[in-house]
């Protein structure tokens, strides 16, 4: 299991976090590898893929 | 009334203009009937994948209030808007009035390219310096270069190309020793 630091309140503004579920590559890290629990997963998942939209964190690492 | 979160990416071409951008967009924000609780101006940033063509965008942060009826107005008007690379309309359950992490996150990435910038021109400024002195030292050198130099710079390559060998040899990950020993004993 990764240790990670998961705040009470956060969105897709909040980078830093949502930085530690994704990989090198930009995908989203499966809730049985981080051990979060599934509605914080729910969350992350959204939050990051709001992120990926607004242009704040990659879907990929081959963006041209 | 209803509140909602409404991010856009301005494009960077209407950087020179954005306060005129911004009023006009809080005026027309509030001719249709929306109230600004909170606004962040988070400014320049690099988007992560490039949209159109940009590389860089201009991002805001409005919390308002107003109607649902009034919102398909506003999604109407952002659809037809060129100057915006992307917007994002949100309804939240409360607004919160205060920066984001991205307005932090923001001022610390303008700071690194700042420092970024004046560690290259330093060493730009180095650079230049170094050659200048080089240049002066080897102009008198290059006219008095005799037989003995270049049997100098001869023993210097071969011993380039010995240590050449033994570096070869520890990265193709042989184990074996004798090799090395080998091409030491040769010099």
């Amino acid at each position: 299991m990764k240790s990670v630091k998961l705040p009470n309140k956060f969105n897709h503004t909040n980078l830093d976090v949502l930085k530690q579920f994704i990989t090198e590559t930009g995908k989203i890290i499966p809730a049985r590898v981080s051990g979060v629990n599934a509605a914080q997963q729910r969350k992350i998942t959204q939050s990051i893929k709001i992120a990926r939209f607004l242009a704040l964190l990659p879907y990929t690492d081959q963006h041209k | 009334m209803n509140n909602y979160e409404l991010t856009l990416i301005v494009n960077q071409d209407l950087e020179s203009r954005f306060d005129i951008f911004k009023e006009s967009f809080d005026k027309s924000l509030s001719e249709m009937g929306f109230d600004l609780a909170f606004t962040e101006v988070i400014g320049k940033r690099f988007l992560a994948y490039p949209i159109q063509k940009n590389t860089k965008g201009l991002y805001i942060i409005y919390q308002i209030s107003g109607s649902p009826a009034a919102v398909s107005d506003l999604e109407n008007k952002l659809k037809y808007d060129n100057s915006l690379l992307r917007y994002f309309l949100q309804r939240v359950e409360s607004h919160t009035l205060a920066n984001s992490f991205l307005t932090e996150d923001t001022i610390e990435a303008n700071k690194k390219a700042e420092a970024k910038l004046a560690h290259k021109a330093k060493q730009d400024a180095l650079e230049v310096q170094a050659k200048k002195s080089n240049e002066q030292a080897e102009t008198p050198k290059d006219v008095s270069v005799t037989e003995s130099d270049k049997e100098l710079e001869s023993v210097e390559q071969e011993n380039e190309n010995s240590e050449k060998v033994e570096s070869d040899t520890y990265n193709s990950g042989s184990d074996d020793n004798s090799e090395t020993t080998e091409a030491e004993a040769k010099d």
